[in-house]
């Protein structure tokens, strides 16, 4: 089936949103707005800490203990893991799945070293794209505020089969409510064969549509869902004449 | 009731625990195999090889066998369903509980007609088990068992492929989702299965 999941950036305890991962804005408290996305329908919720890594810090142990206890959804946790211990701590917790980003790009053992204990399916490749042209796209790090000259293809490529899943975000859309980078799709989808989730820039049931035919498993909705009152569980009676979803 | 969660100190504990609150049903925690109930569950996460190597040296493997031969109620999520089989293609050479007989074999050797492996996401349950029947849960694994293993009572499709998704024999019954992670449908499954091994037999 395909997901609907809620993206919830957070920073300490609260959640945020930007726009192309700047100017963060509070929404609310993080734990309480997992309820709200389960409350909404979501499938799944994404916990992504934007600036943990910057400030190498580790997510915030409360709200992980606090939603791991009540909210009865999977939820994974990406943001300022850099080592076995910072995983080891998040599995303790409750977390289904912990996702790894600019660590993967210094230290792309860090997530063999996971599977190895955890199991692959425990590891969420995440990966922020910078459009760079058509069809081009460079992977960033440090939640957007660093190159790393990687072309996200080849990225891709060396890592889809080491990890269980793929969650890949155009900065370029977002929290700007401009639809999804279809060809960002197409690309990442066409490179592996691992679940692959895609988030940036859906506004409503029309894009989340043209993502899941472009090739997402699932998608990660942010600002729609904070900002203009999205709810999964409309979109998925939309989307169940041509996708199989969780009603 | 009360069911006693293992801790392996390497598994999710706190969301089964949590789980099991909500629908009412106590929970205690077993750390060391001597603080074992009368009736177990093995919470999930995990590479089997890993967490099999770390039972034997704790002493878990021998505890739990010991409580499945005295024919009391264990139940398994996730990994801990497939620690039920003697052992698995994740690991090859390493020794689960063998409570169940067979082997857990990789998901992309089956006829999966290019659907991704890890299985993410949710998928509907069919079973003869009214109580099963029809709902959607929560799965994310690479390995697990086809659903013509004799033990298997609830099954999904994947691909052109049918999968196990509950295996059971006596009281002893393993859950390849994750029930504390299905919604409400979830809890509920995880308080009927609970029932179900500690009130008799599961055999369908």
């Amino acid at each position: 089936m395909k997901r609907i999941c809620a993206r919830i950036d957070v920073k300490g305890e609260n959640c945020v949103k930007g726009k192309n991962y700047e100017g963060l804005r509070k929404i609310g408290p993080a734990g309480a707005i997992g309820h709200h996305a389960f409350d909404a329908g979501f499938d799944e919720v994404f916990y992504i800490d934007l600036v943990a890594s910057l400030y190498r810090r580790n997510f915030d142990a409360a709200v992980v203990n606090q939603v791991a206890s009540s909210l009865f959804i999977p939820f994974s946790v990406t943001g300022g893991v850099r080592s076995i211990e910072d995983a080891k701590a998040l599995v303790v917790s409750g977390v289904e799945k912990v996702g790894v980003n600019t660590r993967a790009h210094q230290d792309p053992g860090l997530l063999d070293e996971m599977a190895g204990l955890f199991g692959r399916q425990f590891c969420v490749l995440a990966i922020d794209a910078k459009r760079l042209g058509s069809g081009s796209y460079e992977c960033q790090v440090l939640g957007g505020r660093e190159h790393t000259g990687v072309m996200v293809a080849d990225f891709v490529k060396a890592m889809a089969p080491r990890v269980g899943e793929i969650l890949i975000t155009s900065i370029d859309r977002d929290g700007c409510l401009t639809g999804p980078d279809l060809e960002l799709i197409e690309q990442v989808a066409g490179l592996c064969k691992v679940p692959l989730v895609y988030s940036g820039g859906i506004r409503n049931v029309d894009d989340i549509r043209l993502a899941f035919r472009a090739g997402a498993s699932a998608v990660a909705v942010g600002a729609a869902f904070h900002d203009e009152g999205f709810v999964a569980n409309e979109a998925k009676v939309l989307l169940q004449d041509e996708f199989e979803v969780n009603l | 009731m009360k069911v006693t969660v293992v801790n392996l100190g390497v598994n999710n504990i706190r969301s089964v625990i949590g789980a099991l609150e909500h629908v009412g049903i106590e929970a205690a925690v077993a750390s060391e195999p001597g603080e074992l109930g009368p009736i177990c569950l093995i919470p999930g996460i995990g590479h089997f090889g890993f967490v099999t190597e770390l039972m034997t040296k704790q002493g878990w493997i021998e505890a739990l066998r010991s409580h499945a031969a005295q024919d009391r109620p264990l139940l398994g999520i996730c990994l801990g369903m497939q620690l039920l089989f003697k052992e698995s293609v994740e690991a090859p050479g390493t020794q689960g509980l063998g409570l169940l007989d067979g082997r857990v074999g990789n998901m992309a050797d089956l006829p999966l007609a290019g659907e991704r492996v890890p299985v993410t996401g949710w998928r509907r349950l069919e079973s003869a088990d009214i109580q099963i029947d029809g709902r959607n849960m929560y799965f994310n694994h690479s390995y697990g068992l086809a659903a013509d293993h004799p033990d298997c009572l609830a099954s999904y499709s994947y691909g052109n492929a049918r999968i196990a998704a509950v295996v059971g024999r006596g009281r002893i019954m393993g859950l390849q989702f994750h029930p504390e992670k299905s919604g409400l449908a979830g809890l509920h499954l995880l308080k009927h299965c609970i029932e179900k091994i500690s009130t008799g037999s599961i055999d369908v």
